[in-house]
């Protein structure tokens, strides 16, 4: 019965993976591409669009999205899909390339606050990896672990047995740190939601009341940190640790 | 003939204006039109034709002190007659209020003329009665300074303008200058005086319905600054004025007496109005009045380290030195200098007007495209009483050629920032490959799902454990692994032996190569090797018992005998059990 079960998980998972939609999704893609090509750009866009609506995503398909409203000056929207893409690819040096470029061309430059060295840990080691890595990986330490135990008993020589009794250890401590790190990331996830300023220049306030004073102002395509939500306010907080109120209607939630 | 018509009627024509120049006029005049009770009163019924049967009216209010006085003044100037004929009379008011002096009525030629009713104006008695051909008096009821202002409701930062005119009658003139004693202060405004150039105008004009002249002494073009009840403080002038005596000197022209008289020009209040705080733009700072809005840049293709201008322009008439233009914001990669700031502004009676521009100049340290967003400009409109917003389009600067990555200006600055540092010098093209992830995954991490998944790689360990077990406890039994194995022992090697055993011969034969090949496989011996001084030597090596060793002997011997010297004394069945027997002792032995 459970052995069935885990079967059927199995191989929804592959169909999950592979084929949803595989044909249509790079035909539009493709389209898309050709379009972006002959500098159709707001077409190309309204295809990439259509590939979004129908269920997947990619960090390539974000990454092309953000080069084109790029070259329609919309740089709001353009460090919307950057920012998007590097979610699922944090480490594509293309993606952090082509974003500096629009991030010269911002007005805000928000100096972040300095961190310590174990802050920075912290922060990379949530970031390492996605939530569904961590997953397999923890699965994989798991069936390690559970294979070298086995062996410890089935091998006879010294030498075999202190191998496996090693790598039993150090494969429950692997399984330890992914499911540990896998929840860190999952956390990380929740705490710490973002949005992109799409108004043109808005104020943040101190309270959530346009009667409430105006602290500072921010311009298109500056990131911002969620915090809470009050009808249609929301708190903010930039990376140089300001904080203040703005109307939702002016951000795009990543 | 015709000749004669046209005389004629050019006669006609010339002879009308002299019929119109005998026009009978009789007019009423009162020497004050305000006095107080205790004062007098003089008025003369004036009329430019000889006429009879003069009828004063009833003079209702008044009593008559004296009259009628009758004279009769006729001269010729330059051929011209001029003719006047005047009945004056002295009257005492009788009480406070209007009185209206009625129509007095004159007769020339058979007909009737009346003149014109009078209103006066009598108050509380006077401490000093005056007396109506007092030089003061009539010097202070002939000049007049006033100050119009054009709009005594404005809205804040409204244009207001305020003209000082200096009316004066025909009966008193001013011939020599006049002194300013107190200017105007317009606190709470801002304010621009526009200075009369040259020779002072003289117009003719009207005050209180009367026929004045006046020359606008000056104009000052105010923009209130504050809300409410605002008061402009007067302008005070000392004013030389000529007054006409009735004195005549030896030529016969009147006598002038020279009056010095300090007017001022009464305090004024404006109202202020605020400007409606309903649909007021956020980025309004105060501009009032009618304006265009602009910006522009010098060029859009540049390199990184030229500079560019970037100008912003206001246009139009109201406050325009009153409000900020608003301040682009311009991409973080452009170093921006302070704006200078151009003002091209003339002001006129009707306010300020002209244009009011800040032109940036900024160098792009990096390449790229980079969009100036636009800009927008909102002002009250007074006459439609409105915010109007006014928005440029947006400018696309591009920057060909340059460094990309950032200025070491500028990385000094932002060491801490998550801007980085870009390696290619060109914007990267798109991705032509994508693989698809479902957009919302369902959650797998964490859930029940995901710890089965665990708990299933887990359920190995004891699974293995108990198979094994189970297989211990099966391999366990001594008695029968023995016996199993004997079994086995026996059906490798004595399988061919058990099959010859009716044929004797044949049996010993096989019995004996069995041995053999068990005991090359037991003890390791090469066949040459395999004499009975040998096997006993290895077996007594191998602790075997005398026992086992004399029996396997004696098994070897007996085959040899049954195969040399064939005799039917042999029991197969015997020698069978014994080589079951020995092989399973030696086998058990060796363990």
């Amino acid at each position: 019965m459970a052995r069935g079960l885990y079967l059927w998980v199995f191989i929804l998972l592959f169909a999950a993976q592979n084929g949803h939609g595989q044909g249509q999704s790079d035909n539009w893609f493709d389209q898309g591409n050709q379009l972006y090509k002959n500098e159709q750009y707001n077409e190309a866009i309204l295809r990439w669009e259509a590939v979004l609506e129908s269920g997947v995503h990619s960090a390539a398909i974000y990454y092309n999205m953000a080069n084109a409203y790029y070259h329609l000056n919309d740089l709001a929207s353009s460090i919307y899909y950057y920012e998007k893409a590097l979610e699922l690819s944090p480490g594509d040096g293309e993606i952090k390339a082509n974003r500096a470029y629009v991030q010269n061309a911002l007005v805000d430059v928000i100096r972040e606050q300095p961190k310590t060295l174990f802050q920075k840990w912290d922060e990379a080691s949530a970031q390492l990896l996605s939530v569904n890595t961590w997953a397999w990986l923890g699965l994989f330490f798991m069936g390690l672990f559970v294979f070298v135990v086995i062996r410890f008993n089935w091998v006879e020589t010294p030498a075999a047995k202190r191998f496996s009794f090693v790598m039993s250890v150090l494969s429950i401590m692997l399984f330890a740190a992914s499911i540990y790190l896998g929840v860190k990331t999952q956390s990380y996830k929740q705490k710490y939601r973002w949005a992109i300023v799409f108004a043109q220049e808005m104020s943040v306030r101190s309270g959530p009341r346009l009667s409430d004073e105006a602290l500072f102002e921010l311009h298109a395509g500056t990131k911002l940190r969620l915090l809470q939500t009050q009808d249609e306010w929301q708190e903010i907080e930039l990376a140089d640790g300001r904080r203040g109120w703005v109307s939702s209607q002016e951000i795009k939630a990543l | 003939m015709r000749v004669m018509a046209k005389w004629i009627f050019y006669v006609v024509v010339l002879m009308i204006p002299m019929g119109l120049g005998a026009q009978v006029e009789f007019t009423a005049k009162v020497s004050k039109k305000k006095l107080g009770l205790n004062e007098r009163l003089r008025i003369d019924f004036e009329m430019n034709q000889d006429g009879d049967n003069f009828e004063p009216p009833s003079f209702e209010g008044f009593r008559v002190l004296g009259g009628p006085n009758q004279s009769i003044s006729n001269s010729w100037i330059n051929g011209k007659r001029s003719y006047s004929k005047t009945y004056s009379f002295f009257l005492a008011p009788l009480k406070k209020g209007v009185a209206t002096i009625g129509q007095a009525a004159i007769e020339v030629d058979g007909e009737r003329y009346k003149s014109l009713p009078v209103e006066v104006v009598v108050t509380e008695a006077v401490e000093i009665p005056k007396d109506g051909n007092n030089a003061d008096y009539l010097a202070s009821e002939n000049v007049h300074l006033v100050a119009e202002v054009s709009n005594t409701n404005p809205y804040l930062n409204e244009a207001i303008t305020v003209v000082y005119k200096l009316y004066v009658s025909n009966q008193v003139s001013i011939t020599s200058n006049w002194r300013e004693i107190d200017s105007p202060k317009y606190a709470d405004f801002w304010s621009q005086n526009l200075d009369q150039k040259g020779q002072l105008q003289i117009y003719e004009g009207q005050y209180r319905g009367e026929d004045y002249r006046y020359v606008v002494l000056r104009t000052a073009v105010l923009y209130p600054q504050k809300t409410g009840e605002l008061s402009i403080e007067p302008l005070t002038l000392d004013v030389p004025i000529d007054v006409r005596s009735n004195r005549r000197d030896f030529f016969g022209r009147f006598m002038t007496t020279r009056v010095n008289k300090t007017i001022s020009a009464g305090r004024r209040t404006i109202n202020v109005k605020p400007l409606p705080l309903e649909n007021r733009p956020e980025d309004f700072t105060g501009a009032v009045g009618f304006f265009d809005f602009d910006s522009s840049i010098s060029r859009s293709e540049l390199d990184a380290q030229e500079s560019l201008e970037y100008s912003v322009t206001v246009r139009g008439e109201g406050n325009l030195k009153l409000f900020e233009l608003p301040k682009p914001q311009f991409p973080n990669a452009f170093e921006v200098y302070e704006p200078a700031r151009n003002d091209k502004i003339s002001t006129r009676t009707s306010g300020m007007r002209g244009s009011v521009s800040e032109v940036y100049t900024l160098v792009p340290q990096n390449q790229g495209t980079y969009p100036l967003p636009p800009l927008s400009f909102s002002y009250f409109d007074p006459n439609l009483e409105r915010y109007i917003t006014k928005t440029t389009q947006d400018h696309i600067v591009s920057v060909i050629n340059g460094p990309a990555q950032e200025s070491a200006l500028q990385n000094n600055e932002r060491a801490d920032t998550n801007l980085v540092v870009v390696d290619t010098d060109r914007f990267s093209y798109i991705k032509l490959q994508s693989d698809w992830l479902a957009r919302n995954p369902a959650p797998w991490f964490g859930t029940w799902a995901y710890w089965r998944w665990v708990l299933g790689l887990l359920i190995f360990l004891p699974l293995w454990f108990v198979l094994s077990a189970i297989r211990n406890r099966y391999l366990g039994d001594t008695a029968s692994r023995d016996l199993r194995k004997r079994k086995r022992l026996i059906a490798q090697y004595l399988s061919q032996a058990k099959a010859e055993q009716q044929n004797p011969t044949a049996f010993y034969a096989a019995l004996e190569r069995s041995l053999h090949l068990f005991l090359k496989a037991q003890l390791k011996l090469e066949t040459s090797g395999l004499s009975k001084e040998n096997i006993r030597a290895l077996m007594t090596q191998r602790t075997l018992t005398q026992d086992a060793i004399d029996r396997l002997i004696g098994l070897i011997e007996r085959c040899e005998r049954a195969r040399y010297a064939p005799t039917t004394a042999v029991d197969v069945q015997n020698d069978y059990n014994e080589a079951q027997e020995v092989i399973a002792l030696i086998n058990n032995t060796k363990r």
